[in-house]
């Protein structure tokens, strides 16, 4: 016997549900008056702001001609080829944009 | 605005060599052209003649309105790429100091501390250094033919 109650009786389960609907609507209560107060206080929270689109980059006009190189070659003494001595490129840089 | 260009091997898609050459603006719908610039040997030797016309990316860096670009032309495909705020370049450095490894015992300690290989590496003093000796003939080969980056090389030295 507690407080009353023959805890070795059939009712012994409904009488545990019954505190424990007790005790977690008063929990949520508790909790929900919480959140209305802190709203209260700091103001409704503002609307999540929509995510911009990304815009697409749009790569400038510029392109750099066909490309050639002057290549010269050179052969070292007592070796048996030739080799390149240097590269010397050529090409143009297109600006085909209405900006500078 | 801002208008240089330069060189990278193909297989990099940063970094490079700028060439020796700019350009304030370009205006609108004209063209400039880049000559009388060179690939730095210590790019190509590894590149046969075959191949030396399409071994390479060439760039070129500029600023608009919008911010910084750098178009890239790919001369074995011709395939153009446009990238934004490009990073930096490789950077060219070589440092030298003498290290005092024993009693009247010197080393000169010349390290590769940049991005890109140096080639043909010589040690020349200032005229008021006549004291120092420098014994070279100790290398296998001198000026040293190439120090990649990270290398170092240790020449005695005699004061």
């Amino acid at each position: 016997m507690l407080l009353g109650f023959d805890f070795t009786s059939g009712y012994a389960l409904l009488y545990v549900l019954g505190v424990l609907v007790l005790v977690f609507t008063f929990v949520g209560q508790v909790y929900g008056f919480w959140g209305w107060l802190g709203e209260r206080l700091r103001g409704a929270p503002r609307p999540e702001r929509e995510a911009s689109p990304e815009r697409p980059v749009v790569p400038p006009a510029v392109t750099l001609g066909q490309i050639a190189a002057h290549t010269p070659l050179t052969q070292d003494e007592g070796a048996p080829h030739r080799r390149l001595a240097a590269i010397r490129p050529l090409y143009d840089i297109r600006n085909d944009g209405d900006v500078p | 605005m801002d208008v240089t260009t330069g060189v990278r091997p193909r297989e990099r898609s940063e970094g490079g060599y700028r060439f020796d050459w700019s350009a304030s603006v370009i205006p609108p719908h004209s063209t400039a052209h880049v000559k009388d610039v060179e690939v730095p040997p210590v790019m190509f030797r590894e590149v046969h003649e075959s191949v030396a016309q399409r071994a390479f990316k060439f760039w070129v860096r500029f600023k608009d309105e919008r911010g910084s670009w750098e178009v890239t032309r790919d001369a074995g495909t011709d395939q153009h790429e446009f990238r934004s705020d490009p990073p930096p370049l490789d950077r060219t450095s070589l440092n030298a100091r003498v290290l005092h490894v024993g009693e009247g015992r010197y080393r000169l300690l010349i390290e590769n501390d940049g991005d890109t290989p140096v080639e043909q590496v010589e040690c020349l003093f200032s005229d008021d250094v006549q004291n120092w000796s420098l014994l070279t003939e100790e290398l296998q080969t001198y000026p040293i033919p190439v120090l990649e980056p990270g290398d170092e090389q240790r020449i005695r030295l005699h004061v």
